[in-house]
């Protein structure tokens, strides 16, 4: 006698799981997840984000694409508008971005967007000097990244 | 004469469903499908600047939203002043108040666009983004950030 691989279960949690999976896709749009220890603002806007690099404020530093680059602490204290090294973290960004513009063609042009996502906690002067420090690099566009209602 | 249904099937047992090729679709799905989905919804906001050519500089209205640690102020509305609105004891109430007073302002003037957020220093990042939810709900979609002075 052959034993019989018994399937009917595993194909039902199969269809919960694409069903659930189905629900929480995103067409369109890069996919975007907060960064660890930031507590995104709640907002009712439902657009999604194109493909850009991402500054994060968290409560005690400031992380841009992944790498830590001035504690926030600071940039509370200072009574200049620009960043110094929020500065050069950016500009770095901007000629990675260009030089791969130049290797891969006009498809991956310098289009000056940025993603913002910042602790729901921080003062808005802190963030009035990061969006400023971004503009002087060339980063106009920049989209607040919050957690839809 | 009787006619007699013929059982079909009888003494035979019932075929079995070949689910291997759906377990096969379902395995390449699934990945996929985790690969693209989020599971705590992130959305954008989008802001203008002053001097970039949103959408307030453009409007034939000069609406602004002073945001302050104790209160809103809706001014910029010819003909119109509207009294500040204290957030400081019930800011839901408030947050009502500021947007009947933007929806009343958009009935008057339907075709305008943008408004200027001027924001005090130590506002929080939350209270800017649920005024600029009001602002964009009641019609005038992005709004402006300004930095008000302390």
């Amino acid at each position: 006698m052959v034993a019989k691989l018994q399937l009917t279960s595993l194909i039902d949690i199969f269809t919960v799981l694409l069903l659930f999976l189905l629900k929480s896709l995103v067409v369109g749009g890069a996919v975007v997840s907060p960064f660890p220890g930031v507590t995104l603002p709640p907002s009712s806007s439902t657009a999604s984000f194109k493909e850009s690099p991402v500054v994060v404020v968290l409560k005690n530093q400031i992380v841009v694409d992944g790498e830590a680059v001035c504690p926030t602490d600071e940039v509370t204290q200072s009574t200049e508008l620009k960043v110094a090294a929020l500065e050069q973290a950016l500009a770095g960004v901007r000629q990675k971005t260009e030089t791969l513009a130049e290797h891969a063609g006009s498809s991956r042009k310098f289009e000056g967007k940025l993603i913002l996502q910042a602790d729901e906690t921080i003062p808005f002067h802190v963030l009035q000097k990061v969006m400023y420090t971004s503009q002087t690099v060339g980063f106009y566009d920049i989209t607040l990244a919050v957690i839809q209602k | 004469m009787r006619l007699r249904k013929k059982k079909r099937g009888a003494g035979t047992e019932p075929e079995e469903l070949n689910l291997l090729p759906l377990m096969s679709l379902f395995v390449a799905l699934v990945p996929a499908l985790l690969y693209s989905a989020v599971f705590v919804p992130v959305s954008a906001l989008g802001l203008d600047f002053p001097g970039t050519g949103g959408a307030a500089g453009a409007s034939p209205l000069a609406l602004a939203v002073r945001l302050s640690d104790a209160a809103y102020a809706v001014e910029g509305v010819p003909d119109s002043a509207y009294a500040p609105i204290a957030r400081d004891v019930d800011p839901v109430a408030a947050r009502t108040e500021l947007r009947a007073q933007l929806d009343g302002v958009h009935a008057r003037y339907p075709g305008s666009g943008g408004a200027i957020l001027v924001v005090s220093p130590q506002v929080p990042y939350r209270d800017v983004v649920q005024v600029m939810d009001e602002v964009r709900e009641a019609g005038f979609g992005n709004s402006t950030l300004l930095g008000a002075a302390e």
